[in-house]
């Protein structure tokens, strides 16, 4: 088996961010209504929540550090049953990167292009994945790295001028003024929906040198990116307050729209915007990046280019024919709520059942 | 190896096109002197009609080809349209029939809203203006007695101003004398929001009224109204849900601002002493601080309004024979100071509870902060009983550490 080109410990920490960070930006107002003033510390314990599920990849990823987690089902149970996982795996991938470009793009509406049409944003975001994509994980890796990087600067740079006049210390005190059934709702919803990290990890756990020993690099990437997207969480409460956070998608924006630096500059949404950019191009390389592999695990290494062109036309078609923002912010709360997870632990037992079907045969052949 | 490279750069070349292609900014590009920027929206309702009026003022344009557009011709004064129709949106597309730009609102500053407005359809239009992202909630909000029309009509014959700007300027201003705030959209919105807590506004005056329409009048629409006047900021809208509930005036409305902490900068005592003499003081307010701390007695509710003021005396004038501003003077003015801002706070506290009976100074969300569980089962909903009957405790501490540099009065020979 080929040796896979392995990512760096920065990389490894990034992709992780950007993994958790996906259509969170915006279905957190799922969570706020959830868990009310305790939405950012349900957001905290909700994505910490992710670590045993990265943990058992892998743990997986230890028995066979060359292959993907789909590789251990289609080497241990068979071809069939991997193919129809791999499948399932795309169609996430797809609806994943088409909710978050379709939100991303009616955002950018909303606020900037309004006469633009959406399948121009669309198509150029498709593209420029499509060009990363194409190259190496390691150059995937190191865009990853910058893109984050810049998005985090971007980001909390803006709200940096909200403080101290903007934020209402009011806003965030009672922490717990909801029951706790909410809070759990508000918990499980977080981890639900940012499992979209385990959907890249499962892919590129063969990309991390000696994956297990290794877990640090995620959990601290784990660890950081609650904290950080958290604290955007209670900026955006204490600015907008609870009541209103919660019936805003664009929290961070609409907050944003609200800083003024003097007479002269109002509204500093054109950062958050960019990081949102970013999120989304980040989301739409890895999802593309998932659905290539996953097709040459069906259909082999032939024509691996066509196989990628076709990865991005998957991508683009749904994306492009969704429109709707509201469905699609429905629609990745359904995955965050109720599919992504689920089909994840499944794929995790079967990896598991998988491991112990190899290990004993190899107990056979051994005997 | 030849074809390889050709493929390359046909694929290249291919991304390229693609990318070209795609280019955004040709579709949201358009040049400044082709919109209609809008400064200030005055809403008013009439309840005969069941119709809303809509008035809009425009920045004055310069344009530079010299084209001879409408925005042009007014000059530095702007124009001021106003529509009718049964909906907000309806007066706004006919307006949009009489001006041949598109509406931007990049710079748009105050949302006037009238009386009757203000009573009858408040939740509607913030809703609506809410949802509209073209409008920064950053942006102000002001309420009048009498007609938003009005108000925007007004010219400042001082020097020629449009209402837009000069509102903006004085909601900035009228802040460090404390008997008015300025209030944005986005604050507004919080209060009408946020449980166990009533809408405040600044409310503006003019003395301008029933304003001819230069340009005619088109179907409803009334083009290019504008009158020289004044404007004036002074005291509160208050209100209770979704409704107007009632006007404060500039001593109730610095009570509130002293309660809701309001970086009021200059305060003034002019009344005549219990001596009958007269006294006059001016006080520069560095700083002040604002703690509203809620209680249950005999499982009822009860406030303690605690205020820090610390201030500089700037301007002192006295019928007592003190000849130097010693101990004896700054503790008595201390006195004084405190006793005027309580009966500020009074005067507020007795016009919320008992006349509008509005919780405007947030007691319920103290409460609510405090008591959470209690807000909740029992509190929340019977809260409208129990606000006006609060037993409310006012401390107001000051200290005056500077008298500026003259501390002797000036002696006639």
């Amino acid at each position: 088996m080929p040796q896979n080109v392995k990512l760096t410990r920065e990389q490894i920490y990034f992709f992780t961010y950007l993994g958790i960070i996906g259509n969170i930006v915006y279905t957190h107002t799922w969570i706020d209504n959830d868990a009310n003033r305790s939405a950012w510390v349900a957001t905290f314990i909700g994505i910490l929540l992710l670590i045993p599920f990265v943990l058992w990849t892998l743990y997986l990823g230890k028995f066979s550090p060359e292959s993907t987690i789909f590789d251990i089902i289609r080497d241990s149970i068979g071809k069939f049953p991997s193919c129809i996982l791999c499948f399932i795996f795309i169609a996430i991938n797809i609806c994943v990167a088409a909710t978050q470009l379709t939100m991303f793009t009616e955002m950018l509406k909303v606020f900037v292009l309004q006469n633009t049409p959406p399948i121009v944003i669309i198509a150029i975001m498709i593209i420029i994945a499509f060009i990363v994509v194409n190259s190496d994980i390691t150059v995937i890796g190191r865009l990853v790295e910058i893109l984050t990087v810049i998005a985090l600067l971007n980001y909390f740079s803006s709200f940096a001028f909200a403080f101290p006049k903007m934020i209402n210390i009011k806003y965030i005190f009672p922490i717990f003024d909801t029951s706790l059934l909410g809070v759990i709702n508000g918990i499980a919803f977080t981890t639900g929906t940012t499992s979209e990290l385990l959907l890249i990890l499962m892919m590129i756990v063969c990309n991390i040198p000696e994956p297990f020993k290794h877990r640090n690099w995620v959990i601290s990437g784990i660890f950081s990116s609650a904290v950080v997207f958290s604290l955007a969480i209670l900026i955006i409460m204490a600015m907008l307050s609870p009541e209103l956070a919660k019936r805003i998608a664009f929290g961070g924006v609409n907050s944003a729209r609200l800083i003024t630096l003097g007479s002269s500059i109002t509204g500093l949404e054109i950062f958050v915007i960019g990081t949102y950019q970013i999120i989304a191009l980040g989301k739409t390389i890895m999802s593309m990046y998932c659905c290539w592999i996953s097709f040459k695990r069906i259909f082999g290494e032939r024509k691996t280019r066509l196989q990628l062109a076709l990865a991005a036309l998957v991508l683009a078609i749904p994306s492009i024919l969704l429109k709707s923002y509201n469905s699609s912010y429905f629609i990745a709360v359904f995955l965050g709520r109720f599919i992504i997870l689920p089909f994840l632990i499944s794929v995790l037992i079967l990896a598991s059942i998988g491991i112990k079907i190899m290990k004993k045969k190899k107990g056979c052949v051994l005997k | 190896m030849i074809k390889k490279s050709y493929t390359k750069l046909i694929a290249a070349l291919t991304v390229c096109t693609l990318l070209l292609s795609t280019l955004t900014s040709c579709w949201d590009y358009i040049e400044y002197e082709e919109l209609a920027q809008i400064i200030a929206i005055g809403i008013d309702y009439d309840k005969q009609t069941d119709n809303i009026v809509m008035t809009l003022q425009f920045i004055p344009t310069a344009s530079s080809s010299g084209n001879s557009g409408s925005e042009q011709k007014s000059g530095k004064k702007g124009l001021v349209h106003s529509a009718s129709d049964s909906t907000l949106y309806g007066a706004l597309a006919e307006l949009q029939q009489i001006v041949d730009k598109n509406f931007f609102y990049g710079y748009f500053k105050v949302l006037v809203i009238g009386k009757d407005a203000a009573q009858n359809i408040l939740e509607p239009m913030m809703d609506l203006h809410d949802r509209t992202p073209a409008i920064r909630s950053s942006s102000y909000i002001v309420f009048t007695p009498g007609k938003a029309e009005d108000i925007l009509s007004t010219i400042d014959s001082s020097h020629s101003e449009i209402a837009g700007n000069t509102l903006a300027n004085l909601l900035d201003t009228v802040s460090t004398t404390g008997s008015s705030f300025p209030v944005t959209m986005q604050q507004f919105l919080e209060m009408l929001s946020i449980s166990g807590l009533e809408a405040v506004g600044p409310s503006a005056y003019t003395n301008v009224e029933n304003v001819e329409a230069k340009g005619g009048t088109i179907d409803h629409i009334r083009v290019n109204e504008q009158k020289e006047g004044k404007l004036m900021v002074s005291g509160l809208a208050a209100f209770k849900g979704g409704r107007l509930a009632g006007w404060l005036n500039d001593e109730e409305g610095m009570g509130v601002g002293w309660v809701l902490g309001k970086k009021i900068k200059a305060y003034k005592i002019t009344q005549p002493k219990e001596d009958g003499k007269k006294e006059e003081a001016y006080f520069r307010i560095s700083s002040s601080k604002s703690k509203i701390k809620i209680k249950l007695v005999n499982a009822m509710p009860s406030v303690d309004i605690n205020i820090k003021i610390s201030c500089a005396l700037r301007k002192y004038y006295t019928e007592n024979n003190s000849e130097f501003i010693d101990s004896k003077v700054i503790k008595e003015l201390e006195e004084e100071l405190s006793k005027s801002i309580k009966s500020d706070i009074e005067a507020a506290l007795k016009k919320a509870q008992k006349d509008l009976q509005s919780d405007i100074f947030g007691f319920g969300f103290e409460f609510y902060r405090k008591y959470t569980g209690l807000w909740k089962e029992r509190f929340e909903k019977e809260w409208d009983e129990i606000f006006p009957n609060i037993p409310v405790n006012i401390n107001v501490a000051v200290k005056i550490p500077n008298t500026g540099t003259n501390i002797r009065s000036i002696s006639v020979k």
